[in-house]
């Protein structure tokens, strides 16, 4: 358990002592303050409500470096597409393969650099379809695999037109589907909105039940 | 930008003014509105202006890299091709270049990258170098270069439509919701008189209240969450 925290936190290139004080931080603050406020205002309802906090504030921060390490993922995939991109625009100017990669590296992040710097490295040392099977075993999206294996086949063929044709008319799928993810991503995200005002709605509910709790029971303890 | 403000400052003070009303203490009134029109002033203003400078800046890559691809094929020259494409663009662009005149055209199109910033002009700088050195067709090698402009053209305007749909949902959900605080306040008027003497009464509409701040603060940072390769959003602008 602890070893997979640790290799989440090496992952998303977090600091592991910062995380731990941040966890600690956190939980300490919110007991201290359900402590305090209980004692002053004498109600076991907050006691309650600082049990429900810290379950929360511990859900959220586990389940933010789960999400950080999506987005990691999700935007190497996302690059890889931009990458292949920008491989199509260089070999369709004349360049080959080999010159195409290396014209990549100016516009990856270091992550995709390294792999990329790997992957020339390989080729240069391997002349078989292994270092664009390793590449592609890189990224989760199995259409990286059919491209790389298109680029290779571009390589040892010669990048006759057909070969062209068949990386070109991949690519077209893969751009369309990152496309329509996008979009998509980017309707989820701001559909996701629409349930603050909501949340807000039923906080008033809360306190509106409260409040005619506690005048019962007010009204109770005159009796 | 100036109507962000006007904005901002409408929804503190509506934010303020049903604070004050539904706890009917002055305190938290002037909290809320203080804290929404820091956080306008602050946060919401400079992020949207980001948003803002993206979007335009992109617009102007495209018309640039556009302008200047036909009038190569055109005129045949980069010179007259990069004199016409600056001819077209806006006074705010061709004010911050002004001091690269005696540059080599190489090095106007590096400053201008630095300007833009975007992939696709780094790209468009690689094609013009391509083009100079092996000579072809121009409209034939930016195909694929003018294809990826086109899609992010078309992910930014479907992202901003998409953007103006859910804000103006989120207004009128929270607006609903405000409206419901301030009706208990009346509809309600003896329990009202009852509850706003407890503690925790005054303390949740201001939570309501800074929960409704904080909520308008994410829709803004996803509505600005734009991916365009090559923009950096923590760059200075």
């Amino acid at each position: 358990m602890l070893k997979r925290f640790d290799e989440l936190l090496l992952f998303i290139a977090a600091n592991k002592t910062k995380e731990i004080l941040k966890i600690v931080l956190v939980n300490v603050f919110i007991i201290g303050a359900t402590a305090a406020l209980t004692i002053f205002l004498k109600q076991m309802m907050i006691a309650f409500t600082g049990i429900i906090a810290i379950a929360i504030a511990n859900y959220l921060i586990f389940n933010g470096y789960l999400d950080k390490k999506k987005a990691i993922l999700d935007e190497r995939e996302h690059e890889f597409i931009a990458m292949i991109s920008y491989f199509q625009f260089f070999i369709t100017n004349s360049y080959n393969v080999y010159q195409a990669f290396q014209s990549l590296i100016a516009y990856s992040s270091p992550w995709m650099e390294e792999q990329i710097q790997s992957l020339i490295l390989e080729i240069d040392n391997d002349k078989s379809v292994k270092p664009f099977i390793n590449f592609a075993n890189k990224f989760k999206n199995n259409v990286a695999a059919n491209v790389m294996m298109s680029i290779y086949q571009m390589v040892d063929e010669g990048g006759n037109g057909l070969h062209m044709y068949q990386f070109n008319s991949l690519f077209q799928q893969l751009s369309k589907a990152q496309q329509v993810e996008l979009i998509d991503a980017k309707e989820r995200s701001m559909g996701s909105i629409s349930s603050l005002p909501l949340i807000g709605a039923g906080s008033i509910t809360v306190l509106l039940t409260f409040g005619i709790i506690s005048v019962m029971g007010d009204m109770i303890n005159v009796l | 930008m100036s109507s962000v403000l006007t904005i901002g400052i409408i929804i503190s003070v509506i934010l303020g003014v049903t604070s004050f009303v539904a706890s009917n203490n002055y305190i938290i009134g002037i909290i809320v509105l203080a804290l929404s029109i820091l956080y306008f002033l602050f946060i919401a203003k400079p992020l949207l202006k980001k948003y803002d400078t993206k979007i335009k800046r992109f617009d102007e890559c495209y018309h640039f890299i556009n302008t200047f691809i036909v009038s190569l094929s055109i005129k045949g020259t980069v010179g007259a091709a990069y004199e016409s494409a600056i001819g077209v663009m806006p006074e705010s662009f061709v004010s911050s270049i002004e001091n690269i005149e005696a540059f080599s055209q190489k090095d106007k199109l590096d400053h201008i990258n630095k300007y833009f910033r975007f992939h696709v002009f780094s790209l468009f700088i690689d094609l013009i170098n391509i083009y100079e050195e092996q000579g072809g067709n121009i409209l034939e090698m930016s195909h694929y270069l003018l294809e990826e402009i086109r899609l992010i053209e078309e992910y930014i305007s479907t992202s901003k439509s998409i953007a103006k749909k859910k804000i103006t949902e989120f207004a009128i959900l929270w607006l609903l919701t405000l409206g419901i605080m301030i009706f208990m306040r009346f509809a309600l008027s003896q329990f009202f008189t009852t509850v706003s003497k407890q503690i925790y009464y005054p303390i949740g509409i201001l939570a309501i209240c800074l929960f409704c701040l904080v909520s308008i603060h994410i829709a803004i940072t996803k509505m600005s969450k734009l991916q365009i390769r090559g923009w950096n959003d923590a760059e200075k602008i």
